[in-house]
């Protein structure tokens, strides 16, 4: 079993190495909690407050810079609650078996969407459809690095509402923020620039993680003890890693993360198809 | 003050009232049980009816620290919930109507969710 510092420092690291290469930090927590002890359900009952925590922290940060697309987020948020809602309602449902094996799935999925974002470059559409035309779904926003104002135009409104649906399933249903899921819908669906697209991302994590923290809390699957120093280590671990000077954004540490993530994936598996749970 | 000002602000609150309960909360919970294990028996998890029926047993909680600790998780649950209720406010003030709609929506399905 594990006690409570154990605990912080497990989400804290997590938290720190998620804020590093801007993917999160659940999805290294569940499994690690698995593997020590914690029943999965618990885990990812109890993990998704962090999801909250990171988001909101990570999002007031970004929310000054003025990058993030609020309205592109209400509009999807209508869709991700749904999916956040269905995806926990489901894990409470089914056996740990099938929980634990749909995790080490979603973790092999992210990390092939994430190569898949590192394809190269988007182009913007040339043209908006009529849905997202008159949501008024555009922005702008000021990037340091080419030193101008970048303006941008998002389209296929519908589908990818309907795409967050499914992140938001993923998101409710494993505790996690799903990320590499939204930001994959953000950029190929919806033509979003990728700096948009990952502050955004951010914002409506939250909301997902809300949805689904809304079902556990009646489920007996939350316990108290595990969800707040899971929460405190990963949002402290997330703004320690986001302010840190050396902005690690290589693809390299993002390849750790994954190799981390899918090491620990891969013991749950075991744990849960041949011990047991 | 614009939107992202507003939300930021709220967020940034939100986060931080609820990381304070929740330090002050499990740190006594540690200090209470003289030890720093977690215990999954069934009397140490979350079974409410919803989110309000939560908030509300703050007051039948056994002990200070397993007050503080639903007060902050409260707190960290409501973080986002308000910043959709804030952006409502900004969206109706400034007669945006279709993102006051668009939001609406938000906050209606949340607050049917956690009540």
């Amino acid at each position: 079993m594990v006690d409570v510092l154990e605990v912080i420092a497990i989400s804290f690291a997590s938290g720190l190495l998620g804020a590093l290469t801007g993917l999160g930090g659940a999805s290294i927590t569940t499994p690690v909690l698995v593997m020590l002890g914690v029943p999965v359900k618990h885990a990812i009952a109890s993990g998704i407050l962090s999801v909250i925590a990171t988001s909101s922290g990570t999002s007031s940060a970004y929310l000054r810079d003025r990058v993030t697309n609020v309205r592109v987020a209400m509009f999807l948020e209508t869709f991700a609650i749904v999916g956040g809602t269905l995806g926990a309602v489901v894990t409470v449902a089914i056996s740990p078996r099938l929980v634990a094996v749909a995790f080490s799935g979603v973790i092999a999925s992210s990390a092939l969407a994430m190569k898949l974002m590192a394809g190269g470059l988007r182009t913007a559409p040339a043209s908006q459809d009529r849905l997202s035309r008159w949501l008024g779904l555009e922005g702008e926003y000021l990037d340091p690095s080419e030193g101008r104002v970048v303006r941008y135009r998002i389209t296929n409104a519908l589908y990818g509402g309907i795409g967050m649906i499914g992140a938001g399933m993923v998101a409710g249903m494993l505790g996690i923020g799903a990320g590499a899921f939204k930001v994959a819908i953000h950029e190929l669906v919806l033509r979003m620039p990728p700096k948009v697209s990952t502050t955004t991302s951010n914002l409506i994590m939250g909301m997902t993680a809300l949805a689904g923290a809304g079902v556990y809390l009646s489920s007996g699957l939350m316990v108290m003890e595990l969800a707040v120093p899971l929460a405190l280590g990963t949002a402290i671990g997330s703004i320690a890693g986001s302010r840190l000077l050396l902005k690690l954004r290589d693809e390299r540490v993002k390849l750790i993360y994954f190799a981390v993530a899918a090491i620990a994936s891969a013991l749950m598996l075991y744990r849960a198809l041949f011990l047991g749970e | 003050m614009d939107l992202e000002a507003v939300l930021g602000t709220v967020m940034a609150i939100g986060l931080a009232a609820s990381l304070s309960l929740m330090t002050v909360g499990i740190a006594l919970r540690v200090l209470e049980g003289g030890t720093a294990e977690l215990d999954f028996s069934v009397g140490t998890s979350v079974v409410e009816r919803n989110f309000l029926a939560f908030l509300v047993d703050v007051k039948e909680s056994g002990t200070l620290s397993e007050a503080l600790m639903r007060l902050g998780i409260a707190a960290l649950m409501l973080t986002p919930y308000s910043r959709a209720v804030a952006s409502l406010v900004y969206f109706a003030t400034r007669r945006d109507i279709k993102y006051a709609a668009i939001t609406a929506v938000v906050v209606g399905a949340l607050s049917v969710l956690l009540t």
